[in-house]
């Protein structure tokens, strides 16, 4: 009884797998319609015209064979061989004609998929995009079409597929009008060697799930050696070796753990092979018969012997491609799940009621506000409350890890309060139109990044040549005017190397400049630098600390740092420790506090000037 | 991937010699599972050639044909076809990861070269293309050494069959040979001369293809995911990639429309060579020969016309294939800087290190970082250096402990040439902290040991007492026995960022090398944790010769003397209390980090738009590009900075 049962749960899973993959190819080919729907009528186009050259390669032999045993008239025999001729050469054109379509869509599907998956990942709520799973999920999907082209075999595959498929039918009806007994043979012989693969695609993603935990820590071996990052400490640390080790000893386990499923592979398929050359004998013993007996019904010619045993053998040899297209094509989509997995998140919601924000921010409140990141237990911020006032320059400081940056984010809505609310201008924020909300904030994140645009373009963030004097006034105000006398194209440089060769790369210190007066020049009200100075030596930070009020005029200001001066500039003081809010006053009040945190890290830093 | 005029060749016999001798040595019974393959694969598809004659000339027989002949034929057919198909199949794939292992050695040989060759490299931005092939050639299973490993198992076969088939036709019909031939000779050439209009094209299309890539890789990747948002890029981002992918496949249509059309001519071969055979079967048939051998020689002619093809592909293939191979070898047979010298390393003393008229410049770059250096770290001395972003500081670090080599002049350890050190040896001899901590996916011992094997556990846990690690170590799980990062393992440990840059001193504290370099150590650390590190520093540098950059100048305090780099090199040298007596870039840099710690009750008031203002006169008059109102405040910083110096 218990054996059925498996039976039973295994079958089920098998149909819900089974759907799974219809869900996934439906979805396949929506997208493929969306980039290409030319594609996909070459893909039916390309389908008849195999199943009608298997028609032909396997008819066409008979007529001429029965004129060859026959009659032998050479008007006939020359139109039968012309014929044979004709045919080749067109399915031949044919070939190149679809390889010349193909050659230009594949890759262009294939990358049209990969910009729908970067358009997906710009369009998902930010908060997912910090989350590990979805990392791991994204890493994956890119994985499958970076190394395993996975969408490129995926077309081909399909291609494969109905191509096999409809050649099948054709000789399915061909084989019937002989012996539906010979084709019940072969059916039945195939569905041994269904099951065979079967077992062995069993076997195939057993091997794969143990395989891909292995594969990521290689992965990450060989990534770290070769990683300029940390080349510097393999070498004073001696690390090579134990590096090397790492990546050997992967590579043997991921190699090893593969040979045996080669091994039961190379048995799978021999009996494979071994029934195919049955299904070739019993056709050629069974048509054979038919010529010269009548046990199994009329008698038939040579040209039929040929035709019928051509359409065996091709009946066989098209079984084991379907078979194995479908077992690759089910390989694929488990290759793609990640990337299917991805594009059916749903993008970032529209606040409901939309409101449009569009006075410029008067206030801010946050009202017990209390946060956690998804996932994770710890509280970041814990009942946190306090009001900024339109125009005030407010210093956020706090040892790492006290939720500093956290408060910004969920200031940006790049991720919602757990509980409690954060007003501006009276109106929980999440109540704002996201595009309207977003286009009065700017900010410098620790981590920002710049594009591989010209550097006015990442100023400006729209079209060269649109406002180019405030581009130049800004970039003066930063102090870069001097570094971009020195290239040749000015502002019209191209930023880094990875887009064009031509491009220039700045020191860190020069693109936090880049990146300050992009924020600058965004008309927001409401401006946030997140460590904008620490790649910049003492005197271009006093530079910049010192042209901030001026530069953010009566912008409201949110300054995060580390270096305990730069609170000094600031109106008030926003002291977080452990996601409370310790303190929030001027500069000097919370100096006469005694042992308070920010006097003590104050002090800490200027011990040693005094 | 054809091979072409415009690459250049290669010595494809010695790589493929070279390659079956690693085989040899390291699996010698490949060689024999190659053996009994070739046999049972050249065997098979002959008997498929013959089972159509032999049936047939059974059933021409008409009236006297007997049906336990066609039986027995069809018997005999399955059994022998059933052996030697299994056989091929199964030794086909069976040894198919022995063959992978093939690759292990070269995997291993790439990384440890890439991680031992001398540093500049590791910077060198064109590194990666220069060697592009020869690091693809280890990458996967289906290219490069492996590809090729794999194709030539399958050889042996194929030409066996392609050979016997050849003979079996040609003894029919040289013109239907001559016409397999030359119809093969057309698709070669075709291949190649699209592959030659793809070459000339080679730069268009990689540029396009790093084009489109950049912006998938923009797109995709997380860490922009916030800037994206916040400054609305992702409409035009979208814009110009769809642009990119555009202009990438009109310039495959041009590439595809080249072949198709070249494509014609080998149409033209295709009707030829069909019209020979089917001629000359056809022919020969009205005049006499048997249906069965019609049927035979069609069979194997088809067959021959797929053998050539599948010959010539997996010859290409190796061929080209083989230039990845031969990069692989020259790229590990090339002297990288690798070893170095061979003097070892200075034992038991510290070090002193003498610059002795250094100048320097990045490979490739044209701006002198140094010129005529001269300056000397005594034994036991700790030297803080200090300066503008550029001017040079790490540089300084990186030439002493052999990362990149002087362009002029020599730096001596202990009066010995650098050069003459083996660099393992010269690595040997620093503690480094570096403020970018690489925490690798090991255990915490190993993190702290830099070795997986031999490591000194009570010294291990001596070094994470000193920098005061002990307890957040033993609160994981398995100790200092625990992975850290949650790439190898999930339970790996992830430290704070203060933490991990304890380890990385603990690590510099268990090797105890002969002198400590700190390169900006705590610039990522908040107040308090930096505090807590400069603790950790004396026991580091305990009776050593010491190094310490920062942009930090009060965290300099502690050295003994100090050096000053600003754009155009060493500027100061001497003292803290010298340089602020000489009141010259060292002073001004430290006053103007300084002021704002040392006006004690902070005259800063809000939105007052004077007071909070301030500035460096003298600098910014130097620079000659100061603003009326900088002017204004740096008047007011300087008095400021100046009444603090008296206090």
């Amino acid at each position: 009884m218990l054996w059925e049962k498996e039976a039973e749960r295994e079958s089920r899973e098998r149909r819900e797998m089974v759907m799974n993959n219809g869900k996934k190819l439906k979805l396949f080919f929506r997208l493929s319609w969306k980039t290409a729907p030319s594609y996909i009528l070459m893909l039916i186009v390309q389908t008849l015209m195999s199943g009608g050259q298997v028609a032909m390669n396997v008819i066409l032999p008979k007529f001429l064979i029965d004129e060859l045993t026959g009659a032998c008239e050479i008007r006939r025999l020359l139109f039968f061989g012309g014929l044979v001729i004709g045919s080749n050469l067109f399915f031949a054109w044919f070939a190149r004609f679809v390889k010349r379509y193909m050659d230009v869509q594949n890759p262009y599907v294939s990358q049209k998929m990969e910009q729908l998956l970067g358009e997906k990942v710009m369009s998902l709520p930010y908060a997912r995009l910090e989350e590990p799973y979805y990392l791991d999920l994204k890493e994956r999907a890119a994985f499958a079409f970076l190394n395993q082209e996975a969408m490129l075999n995926m077309i081909t595959g399909l291609a494969e597929l109905l191509q096999k498929g409809s050649t099948l039918l054709g000789l399915t009806v061909i084989m019937v009008t002989l012996s539906p007994v010979l084709v019940g043979i072969l059916l039945v012989l195939i569905g041994v060697m269904l099951l065979l693969q079967r077992r062995l695609s069993v076997q195939m993603q057993k091997i794969h799930q143990m395989i891909l935990p292995i594969n990521r820590r290689y992965g990450y071996y060989v990534n770290m050696a070769f990683d300029d990052k940390a080349q510097k400490d393999i070498r004073l640390y001696d690390m090579s070796g134990m590096l090397a080790d790492r990546v050997a000893w992967y590579n043997r386990d991921m190699t090893e753990t593969f040979g045996s499923y080669r091994r039961q592979e190379g048995f799978y398929m021999g009996l494979y092979s071994v029934i195919n050359d049955l299904q070739a004998a019993i056709s050629y013993g069974y048509v054979g018969l038919r010529v010269i007996t009548d046990l199994f019904g009329g008698r038939i010619g040579l040209g039929s012997f040929t035709m019928y045993v051509n359409a065996a053998v091709q009946f066989s040899t098209n079984i084991t491609g379907f078979g194995e297209a479908v077992i690759r094509l089910g390989q694929l989509l488990g290759f793609l799940d990640p990337f299917m997995e991805l594009m059916e998140l749903p993008d970032e919601q529209e606040a409901l009621e939309g409101a449009a924000f569009s006075s410029p921010v008067e206030s801010i409140i946050f009202e017990n506000v209390d946060f956690t990141y998804p996932g994770s237990e710890k509280k970041v911020l814990d009942q946190v409350s306090f009001s900024v006032k339109k125009g005030e320059k407010i210093a956020v400081v706090g040892l790492n890890g006290a939720g500093k940056t956290t408060l910004i984010k969920l200031l940006c809505r790049l991720y919602q309060p757990c509980s409690g609310r954060i007003l501006v201008n009276g109106r929980d924020i999440q109540e704002y139109d996201y595009a309207s909300y977003m286009a009065q904030l700017a900010a410098v994140f620790q981590d920002y990044r710049l594009f591989n645009f010209t550097i006015e373009e990442n100023i400006s963030c729209r079209e060269v040549g649109q406002d180019g004097e405030r581009v130049k006034k800004l970039v003066a105000q930063v102090g870069l005017s001097e570094k971009m006398e020195e290239l040749p194209k000015g502002l019209l440089t191209l930023l880094g190397k990875a887009y064009d060769e031509e491009g220039t790369e700045l020191s860190g210190g020069q693109q936090q400049k880049v990146a300050i007066a992009r924020a600058l020049y965004k008309d927001a009200s409401l401006i946030i630098l997140d460590e904008p100075t620490s790649a910049l030596d003492p005197l271009a930070e006093a530079e910049i600390y010192e042209n901030f009020n001026e530069l953010a005029g009566g912008k409201t200001a949110f300054y995060i740092s580390h270096r305990m001066s730069s609170s000094v500039f600031c109106d008030r003081i926003l002291v977080i420790d452990g996601g409370k809010v310790a303190d929030f006053a001027p500069h000097g009040e919370l100096m006469k506090k005694e042992g308070s945190l920010y006097r003590k890290m104050f002090e800490a830093q200027a011990e040693n000037y005094v | 991937m054809n091979h072409s005029k415009g690459e250049t060749s290669y010595p494809l016999k010695a790589t493929l010699k070279r390659m079956l001798r690693n085989a040899a040595l390291q699996n010698p019974r490949l060689f024999l599972f190659c053996g009994i393959y070739t046999a049972a694969a050249a065997v098979y598809p002959f008997l498929a050639v013959l089972l159509p004659k032999a049936v047939l000339g059974e059933l021409q027989k008409g009236e006297q044909a007997r049906p336990e002949a066609v039986l027995i034929i069809a018997a005999g057919y399955f059994v022998l076809a059933g052996i030697f198909g299994f056989v091929r199949t199964f030794l086909l794939r069976m040894p198919y990861s022995q063959i992978s292992l093939l690759r292990l050695d070269y995997v291993k040989a790439t990384c440890v070269k890439i991680m031992e060759m001398a540093y500049p490299h590791c910077e060198d931005a064109v590194f990666n293309e220069k060697y592009e092939k020869a690091f693809i050639a280890t990458q996967s299973n289906d290219n490069g050494v492996e590809g090729i490993y794999h194709k030539l198992y399958e050889i042996p076969a194929v030409f066996l069959v392609t050979l016997g088939l050849s003979v079996f036709i040609g003894r029919l019909s040289i013109p239907v040979l001559l016409g397999l031939l030359l119809n093969l000779a057309v698709i070669v050439w075709i291949g190649r001369r699209s592959h030659s209009f793809r070459y000339e094209r080679k730069e268009e299309e990689a540029r396009q293809r790093r084009r489109v890539g950049y912006y998938n890789r923009v797109t995709s990747d997380f860490s922009y995911g916030k800037d994206i948002r916040m400054y609305g890029m992702k409409k035009r981002i979208l814009e110009n990639a769809s642009e990119e992918i555009r202009v990438y496949r009109k310039l495959n249509r041009l590439l595809a429309g080249k072949e198709y059309h070249l494509g014609f001519l080998g149409l033209a071969t295709v009707l030829l060579s069909d019209i020979l055979i089917y001629g000359t079967l056809i022919n020969r048939t009205v005049n006499g020969m048997s249906i069965a051998d019609f049927s035979m020689y069609l069979t194997a002619v088809l067959t021959l016309s797929a053998y050539l093809k599948e010959a010539a592909e997996k010859l290409s293939f190796v061929v080209n294939e083989g230039q990845y191979v031969h990069e692989l070898y020259r790229f590990l047979d090339t002297d990288m800087g690798e070893k170095g010298g061979d003097r070892q390393a200075v034992r038991g003393d510290t070090l002193e290190i003498v610059f002795d008229d250094v100048s320097f410049r990045y490979p490739g770059s044209e701006k002198d970082i140094f010129r005529h250096l001269n300056l000397t770290i005594h034994k036991g001395e700790r030297l803080a250096v200090v300066g503008v972003n550029g001017a040079g500081k790490t540089t300084l670090v990186s030439l002493m402990m052999g990362l990149y080599d002087v362009t002029e002049g020599e730096i001596r350890i202990n009066g010995i040439p650098i050069a003459e050190f083996d660099k393992k040896e010269l690595y040997s001899m620093f503690s480094a902290v570096f403020q970018d901590v690489n925490i690798l996916a090991f255990t915490v011992r190993e993190n702290v040991a830099g070795r997986l094997e031999g490591i000194d556990d009570s010294r291990v846990a001596n070094v994470l007492a000193q920098v005061g690690l002990t307890e957040a170590v033993n609160a994981l799980p398995k100790r200092a026995g625990q992975m850290m990062l949650k790439v190898i393992e999930e339970d790996g440990a992830q430290l704070s960022g203060g933490q991990n840059q304890k380890l990385a001193i603990a690590r510099a504290l268990y090797k105890g090398a002969n002198m400590v370099i700190m390169d900006e150590p705590t610039a990522a650390l908040d107040p308090l944790a930096e505090a807590e590190i400069y603790e950790n520093f004396s026991e580091l540098v305990k009776g050593k010769t010491a190094v310490y950059i920062s942009h930090r100048l009060a965290s300099t305090r502690f050295c003994d003397h100090i050096a000053f780099f600003d754009g155009e090199g060493l500027k100061e040298y001497g003292t803290h209390e010298e340089l602020m007596a000489r009141r010259g870039g060292y002073y001004e840099m430290f006053t103007v980090q300084g002021k704002y710690y040392t006006q004690p009750d902070a005259q800063v008031m809000p939105g007052g738009d004077e007071k909070w203002q301030s500035g460096n006169c003298s600098r910014e008059e130097q620079k000659g590009q100061s603003s009326d109102a900088v002017g204004e405040r740096g008047r007011e910083g300087i008095a400021g900075a100046e009444g603090n110096g008296h206090e």
